[in-house]
This record gives structure tokens, sequence and C-alpha cells, in this order.
């Protein structure tokens, strides 16, 4: 059966190819068992790159995975250490500067609220990141909970069936709810006891569809002859998941959890931007975009541009990630 | 002798992938002439269907190529695409290996043939072109052709549709046909059918023809001249007759006696030298055993098993409108240090048996039992230690070890369940390794670095790691080439042997268990139509079924090969007069 994430391409074929098995035909020659099938080690040891390495090979190999990656660190970088070392706070206010463009004091200029606009996109990109990061890996694991389990169970007999059609039933209730009012009615509320309840807040509404995908892809494993072969030796359903469902759709999970942490971003921006995301006394890309100015560029440009770069650096990442995954994309041609 | 087909000269094939520059054919070069049928033969990734692929001009993009092909004085290389498509389906055509993924599944069987007749010949009405599909459907021996004609290809077996493959093969009449192992996916008497059929049309075309193929057998009755590769070089080339009685080097002489022969046991006259290896395994396998089999304890025991599929109909009120008797009672019992084959085609319900034994539960109806104790009374703790004591080896050893982890995992898994010490499973680790003849030290690596071969020894191993008293093989060498098979084969009558281990061995195809085990059951739609000792079941079959599964086996050796009859094209019905009750316009489409 195709294993979604198997990477066996081109590389494994010419693996194969050298190691061809007609050593197999020495044992019938009569040598003694131990020489019979030499494992030829030396000669091996070119082509058996490791999974890793072949991996890190095919993604280093794309030029827009090395810009994206580059782009994420530099901001990832920007956010730690630029507020700490940035002589203005998100909230210090200069309003004999207020609406003054970029100065060598004021690095991206200031806002008509006098607030310097450097300062509280640094800050603001922080909790973005946090935000987008924590998002995007709650979301893998309520996801993860619950279409392994639907997917592994729904050929377990009758029951099986039911807590499947269940789980199944459950993550359509939740595709069905407008989930956009729900935040905006909760998110004020929660705002109140920390920041940080933007994260289960926005994970409880964007788990859906990558639960259905692994239910349909644990679904697919379970019919392999190896996880039929652990059910044969008695292994624990948990255990099995755990040890050979979980690893074999494990490089899907990576790259949507990649591609998560920008859709996480932008979710969190927006919501902030309307008012109903982050809010006082901290600062998200979004809540710097909603003080713009539209006749003072530098008011909602730099945040945007953040922004910009961070979702388009993410998502070329999580797509290198996906192509270096994929054996049948056009980067496994050297 | 006549003017070429197809001659290559000094073609190199090179891909470059992460591992450097891998080289698929190397320096190959052969003819072939109008009507003669040349067969390449080799293992996986020997360079056999790279070789043909780039006769069709279907090489992928990053290929580097060196050398000539020429097709009928046109050289190849210097083709553009769209003349090549040209070539294609009308000079040369191509069957391919899997005829489960050769159609497509949406459209209609009679629309993809006159599909090919119309490509090539778009001045023929459509009218005519399902008429001409409806021929030649009828040509290549499928029953009511007008009505299969309208059925889509989920509806044909997968004999049938490699019957499709050909007469889509032979449509447009071509000079060369290349059939890269038309018969590797099919079972043993589908085959036999196939290969007749296939050489039957080659001989009414006065085609040339290509065979790309592993299995000696089938090279036997079918080719002229056989073309031996190995790493992507030329081995050996000669006449068939040369390369199977006097071949000249070893590789060829490996390859030939590796293959299983059903008629070895009678020490026939035979000058071919193909089994010489074989005959090895089977001493291996009926060794010093001098107990009786009546005094030795019955290991596993099934009575009257029945497993019926109820067949529903209705999405809302599902109703049953009928039944599969995939299993519909049958019985057998295997000893002690004994291994029992049970034969059949795909479909027969080999499976679904080996499944109901594998559940340890009550079954449908029957019963089976286990040193003595019925499946159905256990309790959860017993069941799972059972579960080490009746083990299963796959088919398929690419899909049955998990990928992901290394193989002294994958081992140590059956072991773990069981409560083994972390100490003893290291030790059991290193000796099951040795035990199949891998080195210990291979523990910390993965499946995808194992050969096929290699990682049935794998599986093997894993089926033995709590000391079994039962192991199950489910095809275990259908995946395999011929030359890895004689090899897993050997490994498992030595341990039968060395270990005392019972075997239940299903394989679809006689020869492979011939030499190996004790006693044969044959089975045939849920039923189990003839039972006994192997040499018994060979020399004397009694039912009609087991006398046609004998006969389809190939017999590697020419002389014997050629005096095997099969089923034949219908050139009647190719020319057109078809014996349908609207006959077509004679030659109508032949431009």
């Amino acid at each position: 059966m195709t294993n979604p994430s198997d990477l066996r391409g081109a590389d494994d074929a010419a693996t194969l190819q050298i190691e061809s098995d007609h050593r197999a035909n020495a044992v019938l020659e009569g040598l003694p068992p131990s020489e019979a099938e030499p494992p030829a080690g030396d000669a091996r040891s070119l082509e058996s790159i490791g999974r890793g390495e072949l991996l890190r090979r095919r993604f280093l190999r794309n030029p827009s995975a090395v810009t994206g990656m580059v782009i994420v660190l530099l901001l990832i970088l920007a956010a730690i250490f630029a507020p700490m070392l940035y002589q203005y706070g998100p909230f210090e206010r200069d309003l004999r500067n207020a609406l003054t463009g970029p100065t060598q004091f004021h690095w991206f200029g200031v806002d008509e609220n006098g607030y310097d606009v450097f300062a509280r996109t640094m800050v603001g990109l922080r909790i973005s990141l946090v935000i987008g990061a924590g998002t995007a890996l709650l979301t893998t694991l309520l996801a993860l909970l619950v279409g392994t389990i639907a997917g592994y169970v729904s050929y377990k007999g009758r029951w099986g069936a039911f807590v499947d059609g269940a789980l199944v039933n459950l993550i359509n209730l939740f595709l069905v709810i407008p989930g956009l009012l729900l935040l905006m009615l909760f998110s004020p509320v929660l705002q109140q006891a920390s920041w940080l309840w933007m994260i289960p807040l926005l994970a409880v509404f964007s788990w859906m569809l990558t639960a259905r995908v692994l239910r349909a892809m644990t679904q697919q494993l379970v019919r392999t002859e190896y996880v039929e072969a652990s059910r044969f030796m008695g292994v624990n359903p948990v255990v099995t998941i755990v040890r050979h469902i979980i690893p074999n759709i494990a490089s899907w999970i990576i790259i949507d959890t990649t591609l998560g942490v920008s859709a996480a971003i932008l979710g969190e921006t927006g919501l902030s931007f309307i008012g109903f995301g982050i809010q006082y006394p901290n600062v998200s890309l979004g809540t710097v975009l909603q003080g713009y100015n539209i006749s003072a560029p530098w008011t909602w440009i730099p945040p945007a541009a953040v922004l910009a770069a961070l979702v388009i650096s993410v998502n070329l990442m999580g797509e290198a990630l996906r192509d270096a995954l994929d054996p049948t994309s056009g980067s496994s041609r050297v | 002798m006549s003017e070429p087909i197809l001659s290559v000269k000094d073609l190199s094939v090179a891909f470059d992938t992460e591992a450097g520059r891998v080289q698929a054919v190397q320096d190959l070069s052969y003819q072939v002439r109008r009507g003669e049928a040349l067969a390449i033969v080799g293992e996986s990734g020997s360079g056999k269907s790279v070789s043909s692929l780039a006769v069709m001009g279907l090489l992928p993009k990053g290929a580097q190529i060196s050398g000539d092909i020429e097709l009928m004085g046109k050289k190849i290389f210097t083709m553009s695409d769209r003349q090549l498509s040209d070539l294609r389906g009308d000079t040369i055509s191509m069957v391919f290996q899997d005829p489960l993924s050769a159609l497509t599944p949406v459209y209609r069987i009679g629309d993809q043939i006159s599909e090919v007749v119309r490509i090539h010949h778009p001045e023929v009405s459509k009218q005519k072109a399902s008429e001409r599909a409806i021929e030649l459907l009828e040509a290549v021996g499928i029953p009511e052709p007008r009505r299969r004609a309208q059925q889509y290809p989920h509806e044909f077996s997968g004999g049938m549709r490699q019957r499709v493959m050909i007469a889509m093969a032979i449509a447009n009449e071509p000079e060369l046909i290349i059939a890269d192992e038309p018969t590797t996916a099919l079972d043993v008497t589908i085959q036999a059918q196939v290969m007749a059929l296939l050489k039957s049309a080659q001989e009414m075309l006065g085609a040339a023809t290509i065979l790309i193929t592993h299995d000696m057998g089938v090279v036997a009755g079918f080719a002229d001249r056989v073309l031996v590769m190995k790493d992507s070089r030329l081995v050996e080339t000669g006449d068939v007759e040369q390369i199977f009685y006097e071949p000249r080097e070893q590789y060829t002489r490996d390859l030939l006696s590796a293959v299983p022969r059903i008629d070895q046991g009678a020490d026939s006259e035979s000058r071919s030298v193909a089994g010489s290896a074989m005959r090895t395994v089977a001493e291996v396998a009926t060794s010093d055993d001098t107990t009786p089999r009546e005094q030795r304890p019955t290991v596993l025991e099934v009575e009257d098993l029945h497993r019926v599929y109820p067949i529903t109909k209705g999405a809302v009120v599902r109703r049953k409108v009928g039944e599969q008797r995939a299993v519909d009672g049958i019985s057998f019992d295997i000893r002690e240090g004994e291994c029992m084959a049970l034969v059949g085609e795909s479909g027969c319900g080999k499976t679904t048996t080996l499944m109901e034994i594998m559940q340890l539960r009550t079954p449908q109806q029957g019963e089976i039992r286990i040193d003595g104790r019925p499946t159905g009374g256990l309790s959860r703790a017993e069941r799972a230690k059972l579960r080490s004591e009746v083990t299963l080896v796959f088919q398929d050893p690419m899909a049955s070890l998990d990928p992901r982890m290394p193989i002294g995992d994958i081992l140590k898994e059956p072991m773990r369940v069981q409560g083994y010490s972390a100490q003893r499973m290291n030790e059991r680790v290193e000796w099951l390794l040795k035990t199949v003849e891998l080195r210990p030290e291979h523990a910390s690596r993965y499946p995808t670095e194992f050969s096929g071969g290699q990682r049935q020894r794998v599986g093997v191993a894993r089926a033995l790691a709590c000391d079994p008293k039962l192991i199950i093989l489910d095809e275990p060498t259908s995946a395999l080439d011929v030359t890895v098979q004689a090899g897993v084969l050997a490994l498992l009558a030595d341990l039968k042997t060395r270990l005392g281990v019972s075997y239940l061995f299903v394989s679809h195809d006689l020869s492979v268990v011939r030499h190996i085990s004790d006693r044969i059951s044959v089975m045939r739609k849920g039923r189990i139509v003839e039972s006994g000792p192997t040499h018994q079941v060979f020399e004397n079959p009694q039912h009609e079924y087991t006398k046609e599964l004998l006969d389809a086996v190939p017999i590697p050796d020419p002389k014997v090969a050629r005096t095997r009859g099969g089923t034949v094209i219908d050139a009647e019905a190719f020319q057109g007069n078809s014996h349908d009750e609207t006959p077509s316009e004679q030659g109508s489409v032949r431009a």
C-alpha cells in the first residue's frame, strides 16, 4: 500500500539497484551462512544517506527554502532582541514628535498617539510569533488526538465504527460553528485573564480539517501490513498508534504545523485588527496596524511588511519542506 | 534472415541521484528481427525495464543517454516527442506489468481500445472503431465481446485486463511489441493463458517481440533468443536452447538453477539446467525426521471452518441480497515440524482462512484449535500468550516492515509484548539476525536499506522472535525475484529442520511449494478439493483443478514448454470475420 509519507524515490531505487539480491544464490551454492549475504557495508556507506541527511539536502537545494528560513530566523532574532535594546517601549509616548516620519531616534517613525512604531512592531512581532507557534502546536495536538483515534478505531467492529462516527460528527459540528463570531465573543473576556488565552481559543476553531486528513491517513495506515503485523503480535493499540502510525505520518504533520503557524498569525492579527484580539497592555502586529493613518505611510507599512515577510517566509519553508518530503516532487533531481 | 526491426547499439543510460551517478544500462547492444521473440531476463534493478523505456522514448528527463537506437532505419534519439508519439501504439506497442493500473478506470473498455485505433487512424469513424474494438476483444478470447466492451475496467479480472492490454497492443498491427513483465502480477493459471495468447498474437502478426521478465520459466516457452542482464550490463545472449541447455556464464546458471520446477521429482531427462539449486532445498526440507506423522502432536487443527460475507444493498435500509462464501467448510490439521501448503488462485479463500486463524477468535462456524485448545474460549491473557506461538510472515516485505523503525526494534516488538527483559531481547535479536543469515550489526539499520530478499528475511526473523510453534507464510516469495525466492525458500526449509517449527505455507504457485512442503491442500472457491502428501499430489493428481494448476506452471525447458498448448488468438476475429451477428467490413481500419 502506498504510504503517504514513504520516502522511496529515485534514490532508493538507485540504492536497490546497486544492492540487488543475487547474492542469495550463494546460499544455495553451499557457502557458510555468515558469508552468504555480505551486507556490502563499505560500498553501502556511500549510498545509504540517512533520512535526515537526505531531507536536509533536498530542503537546502531549494532556494526559496533558504530564503524563507533566513527571513524567519532574522525575524525571530529581531523579536527577541530588538525590544531589549531599543530605547523606546511600546507604550512610551513621545507626543512632541507625533506623526513624524522615520528618524535616527524613531526608526520607523511615530504615530499620531506618539507611540514609536518600531518598538510596537517588534513587541507585536514577539506576541504574534508566540501565538502563531503555540496555536499551531496545540491545533496539531488536538487534530492528532481526534484524527488518529477516529482513524484507528474505524475498522474495529461495531463499537469502533460508532466511536469513529461520533468523532467525525464532532469534527463536522465544529466545522459548522461560526468560529469568528464565537472568537469575537470570548476573546475580550478571556483577554482580561491573560493574552495567552488567545492560543487555545484560536486552536479550538482550527483543528478540524487537519483532524480529518489525519483520520484518513490513519485509516490508510491501519490497513498496511506492518500495522496488521503488530496487531497479530498482540501489541497494545495505543502503542501501535504512537510507534507505528504517528511516525509514519510525522512528515505531513510537520508540514501542516509549519503552515499552521502562518495561518494562526493571520487569524490573530485579523482579530486584533478589528479589536477583538490582543488588547492593552499588550500589543500584536494586528493592534499596531489598527493605529494606521493612511496619510502617514510609516504608521502602517512597517508592521504590514513585517507581517507579510513573516507569513510568506513561513509558507516558503513549509512548501519547501513538503517538496523535500515528497519523493515525486522535482527536488529529487540533482 | 530478414532486416532487423530494432537495433540497439552501445546504449547507456545513467541517472544522477543523491548518491552520485547511477548507471542503469551500460553498453547494451542487440537486434530484433521481424517475427522474432527476444526475452530480456534479469533481476530487479538490472536495467531491463530502463532499456525498453529507452526504445519507446519514454525515459524521464534527467536521464543521460548515449548510444543509438534504430527502429526500422529511423533513429529514435533524433526524433521529437511528437514524432515518437506517432510511433508509439502504432509501430511499437507496449504491454505493461500491472494490468490493474494500466487501464483508465473511468472509460469503457471498448472506448479505450477504439481510442488507440482512432489516434493513429483519425479517418476511421467512431462507429467503425468501436466495431474494431469488439473484434479485437473477441480475438483475445474475451467472451461476449459486445457486452464486455460496454463495461468498465473494474468489472474485469486481472487476467482479462491483461488480455485487453494485449488487444490494445495489437490493434494497429505493430512491428514491435514490448511486454514488460506482463504476467508477474497474475496467478499461475492466468499467466499461462496470457503468455500463450501473447505468443500466438505475435506469431499471427509476425511482429518482433521483446519480453522483459525475471522469470526464466516464462521465457522457455516464448522466446527464440534470450538476453541476460545483470547490474546494468549484458551478461550473455544466445538462442533459447543454448541458454537453457549450455549456459556459458555462471550468472545465467545461477538464474536458471533458482527456478522452481514441478517436473523435477520424477528425475526427468530434461537437458535444461534449470532448477538444480531447488533440488538441494528439497533435500533439506525432507530430512531425517523419522517419527511417523500420526505420532507427532497436532499444532493446528481447523475443523469445518466457514466464513460467509453477506452482500448487502441499500444505503438507508440494509438488506441482504446474497452471500459470499469465502471459506466454505474446510478442515485440515498440521502436525509438529510439518509444512502444509495451501494452494489456490487469488480469491479462493486462502487469505480469509489465514485471517480467521490469526484472529484467534471464535469463527462463524466450525472450530480452530491450536495445540488442542479451541480459540473461541480463550481469555485475553491466553490470547496474548498465544500470539507468540502462531506468527505470520506477510507477502510483501516492502509493506510489512515499518519504514520508520530500525530492524532491531522491529524484531523486539513481539518480544516486548511478551515481556522479555532488555538483555534477553538484545541477545535474541543477535541470534535471530544470524539465524536468517543477516549480520547482527544491521540491527540499527532501517528497512529501506535492505533489498527485498533481505527484508523478507527480517520478516521471517520477526516471526521467529518468540519461539513460535507455527508460522503462517502468506505467499512469502511471490513478491521476490526468482533467485531471491530460492534463497528464502532454502532458509525456510533449513529453519524447519533446525528448529522444528511447523509451517502453513500459502501460495498460488504449485512449483514453489513443491520443494518445501510435506503435504498439500488445493483450495478452490472456499473448499479444499484435494489434499495429500506432496509427492502424491504431484505425481498423481486426482482432481481436475489440481491438474489444471499443474499444467499452468511454466516449465523451464524450451523443448518441453513448446509442446504445451494454450489459448490461441482468434485470428479470424482479428481479421474482421467476426462470429458476431453484425459482421463489420473487412479490413476497414487498416490503412
